[in-house]
């Protein structure tokens, strides 16, 4: 018997929010029905500054993550875990690459493994001074899909930061994987 | 049975009351009750209103506490929701992290190897 997990978190708020979301999460609710877990957040700029005042002064991981929010103005994510593989299509997201590309937003990374089937794209929105000013990342495996967005300002350095925060290891977002010819696993930048 | 009769006769017959009775009753009848005095205590204005006063943040404190509970109990919910966020882009970005270096170290085989 299938275990049916859900977690959703989401939290929809009324359209009062300062900045509208740039990207558009595409709704895949459908994919409720054949995931056994679900995880659903929508965290707008209200949400994140209320949310915000309830984080402890004295615990680290909370101290880091209220820095890191201060300036944002939303984390999407849409994660969905299946016990069989292919439940989703390539379909699924291409409205969300096919939106970063109209946009402009520049891919970082780009990994797509023929042998496990994983693909992996970061993108970045290009911002003052060097600054990113929204991240996405796309994450295809055979069992689970992946969508997270962060709209708002995130340098390299707060980047770096969170290394050894929630297990986020510290990206040398300079460093960019070069293209190998003939390679199963294809890259990128 | 006669014994119980006159038992009986004697215990209800008439008697007059004491001389003081009829001016013991009149002076109790003109005492004020426990609920003339409360009633006297409210009297003046002043006690109305503090008592009222007292009524209404009474019950405004009690929904000011309900509030500001329901308030932390959201707030609480938002934070855990923020920190799972922040987990998964974190969980991904390693995913990513451990990607690049995988073709790092593909690529280290494939130059050693050439």
């Amino acid at each position: 018997m299938k275990i049916f997990v859900r977690v959703a978190l989401a939290i929809v708020t009324v359209a009062t929010s300062m900045a509208a979301q740039e990207i558009k999460l595409p709704s895949l609710e459908r994919l409720n029905k054949t995931a056994v877990e679900v995880v659903d957040v929508t965290l707008d700029r209200q949400m994140l500054e209320f949310a915000s005042k309830f984080m402890s002064g004295k615990d680290a991981d909370e101290v880091q993550a209220k820095k890191l929010i201060s300036n944002l103005r939303g984390i999407f994510v849409r994660s969905y875990e299946f016990d069989k593989d292919n439940q989703y299509t390539q379909a699924d997201v291409e409205p969300v690459r096919a939106q970063l590309k109209s946009l402009n937003w520049s891919r970082m990374i780009e990994v797509r493994s023929r042998k496990s089937g994983d693909n992996v794209d970061l993108f970045f929105k290009p911002g003052a001074n060097g600054v990113m000013d929204g991240m996405v990342v796309i994450v295809t495996e055979p069992r689970e899909l992946t969508l997270v967005y962060i709209d708002g300002p995130i340098n390299p350095e707060q980047l770096g930061e969170l290394g050894g925060q929630f297990g986020i290891p510290k990206v040398d977002i300079e460093k960019k994987p070069t293209p190998q010819p003939g390679s199963t696993t294809g890259t990128k930048k | 049975m006669k014994h119980l009769e006159d038992e009986l006769r004697r215990a209800l017959r008439r008697a007059d009351p004491s001389p003081d009775f009829a001016a013991r009753v009149l002076a109790k009848v003109g005492e004020p009750t426990a609920w003339d005095k409360l009633r006297a205590w409210f009297a003046p204005p002043i006690t109305r209103w503090a008592m009222a006063a007292v009524l209404v943040a009474a019950v405004g404190g009690g929904a000011a506490y309900e509030h500001e509970r329901r308030e932390r109990e959201r707030g609480e919910m938002a934070k855990e929701q923020v920190m799972t966020a922040l987990r998964i882009a974190g969980a991904k970005v390693r995913v990513v992290q451990q990607k690049v270096n995988e073709i790092g170290a593909q690529e280290a085989e494939e130059t050693n190897g050439l």
